[in-house]
Parts: structure tokens; sequence; C-alpha cells
């Protein structure tokens, strides 16, 4: 879906899951497709929202695979503890059976990293867990923006429209086509610091945790049109 | 000539005089009743005992009409003998306005009136007709009709009876069609759907509605959770055909018993939408309230509820529809409010019933998204509240809340 995500983790850093379904056959489904990958390794699982913090606490895993809908404790819940409660949360990717459910987008407001459909293909999943754990481009461009391009946009989001330099607001659209930070600078023709600066930048005015909220509110603020082609 | 004795031949007519003929019917039944109290009155004049009898005979008539059943009935008959499609009183449903009832009890009185004028009009026609041919026939006569002294010859010069007779059977038979049509925009105006009838109808179709994109969601839920497990379980499978055969054996066996699974949930979604089995489902009012309020408290979104009044004295269709507005407000808020505390005032006070439901919205985006996202929803609660001769309002409040009130009165429940 995406153009090459760069695999920052690099060759001999192992990046390590954790994952949380209520469904035990999805659990063992998902350990068996992810731990095929050598560069991944799947460090626990959780049956219910509730065992996700202390799992995490105890594992300290880069991802956390996480299912959307979990019975008493959701993963837009869990998503939101995560942030509150961890100095250095986990990377949170959620998981789904269907692309246009209501909490995937909730989770992603709370604060997920992205969201990868349940059927995915394994290479696939596996390219979803890397890409998260190294944060460094929005993942499947295209189904964000379908699931943003659903909604409604609400009119009136326009007028608290932040105030972001032209530069910037060119790097978030690039953002929102998925393009990693090496890719800004090499299409911009600027230093990778500088394309990081812009990015942090973009960040703290918009007030995103991570590149997907970023993206999420540009798409929101109609600074980045949902269904209007990716620049060239 | 064709047009002209076309109304003989046509079944309309013949209907028209039997719907005529049901309406004089009516009348004459009505007769044991009125006529005990012009004799009563002791008026020396006949003409004015008359008038006395038509009079109670009038007012039997709206009395008659006044009752449900009456209405049903002549519902049916309307839509036997004249054609109309007119929605019959569904079965179940609380009585009929009053202004239904006024509308129905007027209808009887113009069917017992129009009936006698064309029974007797077309009848008199008929018999005309055979009066002047059985003279002829007889060998010739001095008839009377109407007030004129007719003679009759026989043969050949009396013949003209034999015309005279077919005018009349053709003058019948128009009077009759022609009063069909006039019935007809009767019916349509005098018993037509009354608000209860509309309100009902509304409220069953919304429920049809409902039932199905419920179980349609969970068609789609169950299906699209079950194809993911058998696609998982298939690349498992895949994965572990080299390494660990039992596995992948395992794998191959969940997705038989997901495949099957299934088949078994569409198997049983045809079979409820050919049945029509979830059409019997129970109505819910006012008294499951408690149950309700439990279900969203457990989804661990605060309800602070205030319900005051007795439920039991509201009517059935108001409390189904106060239920029905708290369950859409607490699913709207359940929605588009993530855990946002809500509060809830029910209230049935003296002759009114008030629902008020209320949340904060934090950010002005939201209730922009609100507005557009719940339009449709709100339009529907807004109708169904009207119908009861109600107020609705529903909207965001100066102080950053999102309300919903509505004000349904008891006393005018269809």
């Amino acid at each position: 879906m995406t153009g090459s995500g760069g695999t920052a983790a690099g060759p001999g850093r192992l990046v390590t899951v954790l994952i949380a379904d209520d469904e035990e056959l999805t659990r063992t489904g998902l350990r068996v497709l992810l731990s095929a990958q050598p560069d991944l390794s799947v460090v626990g699982e959780a049956a219910t929202g509730a065992e996700v913090l202390p799992a995490v606490r105890q594992l300290r895993p880069d991802v956390v695979l996480m299912d959307v809908r979990m019975p008493e404790l959701d993963g837009i819940e869990v998503t939101r503890r995560l942030r509150a409660k961890l100095d250095v949360p986990p990377k949170v990717l959620i998981i789904t059976t269907f692309e246009s459910d209501d909490h995937v987008y909730e989770a992603l407001r709370a604060g997920a990293d992205g969201f990868v459909l349940k059927r995915s293909p394994a290479r696939q999943l596996a390219h979803a867990v890397r890409l998260v754990a190294t944060g460094d481009s929005l993942l499947f461009p295209d189904a964000v923006r379908r699931l943003l391009g659903n909604r409604q946009q609400p009119d009136a989001a326009a007028r608290d429209r932040p105030r972001l330099t032209g530069r910037e607001t060119e790097i978030l659209r690039l953002m929102a086509a998925g393009l990693s930070n090496p890719q800004i600078a090499d299409r911009l023709t600027v230093s990778l610091e500088t394309v990081k600066t812009h990015v942090s930048n973009i960040l703290t005015k918009l007030s995103a945790q991570n590149r997907t909220q970023a993206v999420i509110h540009a798409y929101e603020t109609r600074i980045v049109v949902p269904g209007a082609a990716p620049p060239a | 000539m064709w047009p002209l004795i076309r109304p003989l031949i046509r079944a309309d007519t013949y209907r028209a005089a039997g719907f005529a003929l049901v309406g004089a019917g009516v009348g004459c039944l009505l007769t044991p009743v009125a006529l005990p109290v012009a004799v009563v009155t002791r008026l020396s004049e006949a003409g004015w005992r008359f008038i006395v009898f038509l009079l109670a005979l009038g007012v039997s008539v709206v009395a008659c009409g006044l009752l449900a059943p009456t209405r049903t009935a002549s519902i049916r008959l309307a839509n036997r003998l004249l054609g109309t499609a007119l929605p019959a009183p569904m079965a179940g449903t609380s009585r009929p306005d009053r202004a239904t009832r006024a509308r129905a009890a007027a209808w009887l009185l113009v069917h017992v009136l129009a009936g006698w004028i064309v029974t007797v009009v077309a009848g008199l026609l008929v018999l005309t007709a055979c009066f002047l041919v059985g003279s002829w026939l007889r060998g010739g006569d001095r008839i009377q009709l109407f007030g004129l002294s007719v003679p009759v010859a026989a043969g050949g010069p009396g013949a003209w009876t034999l015309f005279a007779a077919a005018a009349a059977l053709v003058l019948a038979a128009w009077s009759c069609a022609g009063s069909i049509a006039g019935f007809r925009a009767l019916a349509l105006a005098l018993l037509g759907p009354g608000a209860a009838d509309r309100f009902a109808a509304l409220e069953a179709r919304l429920r049809g509605l409902e039932q199905r994109t419920e179980l349609a969601r969970e068609l789609h839920d169950s299906i699209g959770h079950t194809l993911t497990a058998a696609t998982i379980q298939a690349a498992v499978a895949a994965e572990l055909l080299g390494t660990d055969p039992a596995g992948a054996r395992r794998a191959l066996s969940h997705i038989e018993e997901s495949s099957r699974s299934a088949l078994d949930d569409l198997d049983h979604v045809l079979g409820v939408l050919r049945t029509g089995a979830a059409a019997t489902s129970p109505r819910r009012t006012l008294a499951d309230l408690p149950t309700l309020l439990d279900r969203v408290r457990s989804t661990g979104t605060e309800v602070h509820a205030d319900v005051r009044g007795d439920g039991a004295g509201v009517p059935a269709t108001v409390s189904r529809e106060a239920y029905r507005l708290v369950q859409e407000g607490l699913t709207n808020v359940l929605r588009h409010a993530h855990r946002a505390p809500v509060t809830l005032r029910v209230v049935i006070d003296g002759d009114w019933l008030t629902v008020e439901l209320g949340n904060p919205v934090t950010r002005t985006r939201g209730i922009a998204r609100r507005r557009s996202r719940q339009g449709q929803g709100v339009t529907g609660m807004a109708e169904r509240v009207r119908l009861l001769h109600g107020e609705f309002t529903a909207g965001p409040t100066p102080g950053g809340q999102w309300r919903l009130t509505a004000r349904i009165p008891l006393w005018a429940a269809p």
C-alpha cells in the first residue's frame, strides 16, 4: 500500500509485540504469523483490555497489536490509558475486522499510531508492525484517507485551523500521503534535520502525539482534503 | 348510443346500488330506535312527528357512527364496494381520536342519507319500467305514474313503453353510476387515516426498519468476524504446513468450523426474514427504562436519571414513544459523545409527560458533527412527537450542553 517504509529498526534490532484480542483463535493465529518473521517477536498476549496495561508494564513491548473492540475495556480506552499512565508508551497498532469502523477512528484520535485489517496478508501485517515501530511514516495513507473521507467534515472546524507556515502545510500534505522524513527531505531537497524540525513543529502546533493524529487533524481542518489526489 | 347505455353493464353500477342499499338498510335497522321517540313526543301534527322521527334517526346514526367498530366496518365496505384503498385501522392500536371518529360518524350519516336517495330514485325508475312493460303485455291499461294518469294501448301503439322502460333503466343505472364517484371522494375525506392510524403506521414501519437494520448490522458483524477468523487461520495453515503439520491441520479444522458457523448465521437470518419472526419482539415502554439505563451504565457512561411520577397512568403509545426517545437519545450520546455523563429527566405531571436528555459537548466541532449526522434521527423523533401533539426540541444550549426535550400531552394520545 505504501512505498518502502524503511525498516529503521535495523537488522540487529528485534521488534517486540504484545497481542491484545479477546479471541483466542485470533491471538494464536497472529502470534504464529508474526513469529514467522525473523525480526518480530511476540512477547505476550492479553485476552482483555484490562490485562494490557499490566502486561505492557511488565514486558515493555515496542508495539501493542490491539483489537479495537473488546468487551468491558475497548481498544480506544486502553490506548488512552497507555498514553496517560506511561512515560514512554508503546506504539499502538489497532487491528480491526472492518475498515469503516467508527471505533477505529476514535482509537486513532485517542492516539493509536495506525490500524490494520485483521484479514491482511501476513507480510502486510508484519510491514504494519515494523512501520508503526519506527513511526517515521504514516501507515496505509490510502486507508486513512478512506476512513476520514467517509466522514462529513464539519465546516466549523475550518475556523479553528491552526496557523501553519506554507512549508509546514506542504510537509503535512506529504505526511498525509505517507512519505517518511527522508522521503520528504528528498522531495523538497532540504536536509533531514530540517524536515524533522518541521515535523516536530507541526505536531506541537496541532497538539498531536504522532503523525497519524497530525494527519487526522489535517483532514478534519481541511488542510488536506480527503479524496483529493495526493501531491505528485 | 353505446356510452349512454354503458353504465347498465358496468360492475361499478351494481356495486354502487349494493352500497346504497346497505346505507338504506342501516337506516331501516335504526328505525326501531327512532320510531318510539317520535311516538312518545305525542305531537298532534303528523308532519312534526315525522320531523322528530328524522332527527332521532339522524342522532342514532351519528351515535352509531362514533363507535370504532363501525368505522372499521365502513372502511371494509368502502374498500369492497367502492374500490377505495383505505388503510384499515391496525389491530391492537388504541381507539381513533375524536376528529377521526367524528368524520366516521359524518360518513355514516352521508351513507344512510345518500343511500336512501339513490335507492328510492333508482328503485322508482326500475319499478316504472316494470309497470310500463307489464301493462302493455297485459293488453293495455291506464296507469298512475308520478301523479300522472298514463294510458297504455295494447299492441303496436303501446310499444313506446318498451323505449320508455329502457330509458328508465338507463336513468337508474346512471344515477347509481353517478353516485359512486361522489361516494368515493367522500370516503377518502371522511374515512381516511386519522392521526392515530398514521402514527401507528409510522411506528410499525419504523419498527420494521429498525429491525431490518439491526439484523443487517448483526449479520455483517458476525459474518465479517467469522470470515476474518477463517482468513487468519488459512494464513496460519499455510505458514505451518511444512514445519508443523499438526498445527496446520488444527488451523484447517478451525476454518471448517468458522465457515460452518457463518453459514448457520446466514441460515438463521434468512429464516427470520422469511417468517418475519423478529416482528413479534415486544415493544418496550417506560417500565423497561431501568433495564435500558443499566445497560447504558455498563458501558461506562454515567447516567444521572431522575424519573418522577406514575408511569402506570401513561397511555401505551406515549409510554412507548418516551422509551424510544430515551433509547435513541442515549444511543446518540454513546455514539457521538464518548462516555460523556448524561442527565435524564422523565417527569409525568398532570397532563404532560416530559423527557429531557442532556450531555455536555466540549467542542463546537462536536456539536456540528452531531447536528449533521443525527439529522435524520432527530427529524424522526420530532415527527413522532408532533403526531402525538407534543413539542420537541433538540440542539446545543448556550451552556455547552446538547439537550433534547420532548413534551407529550397525555390527554391527546390517539
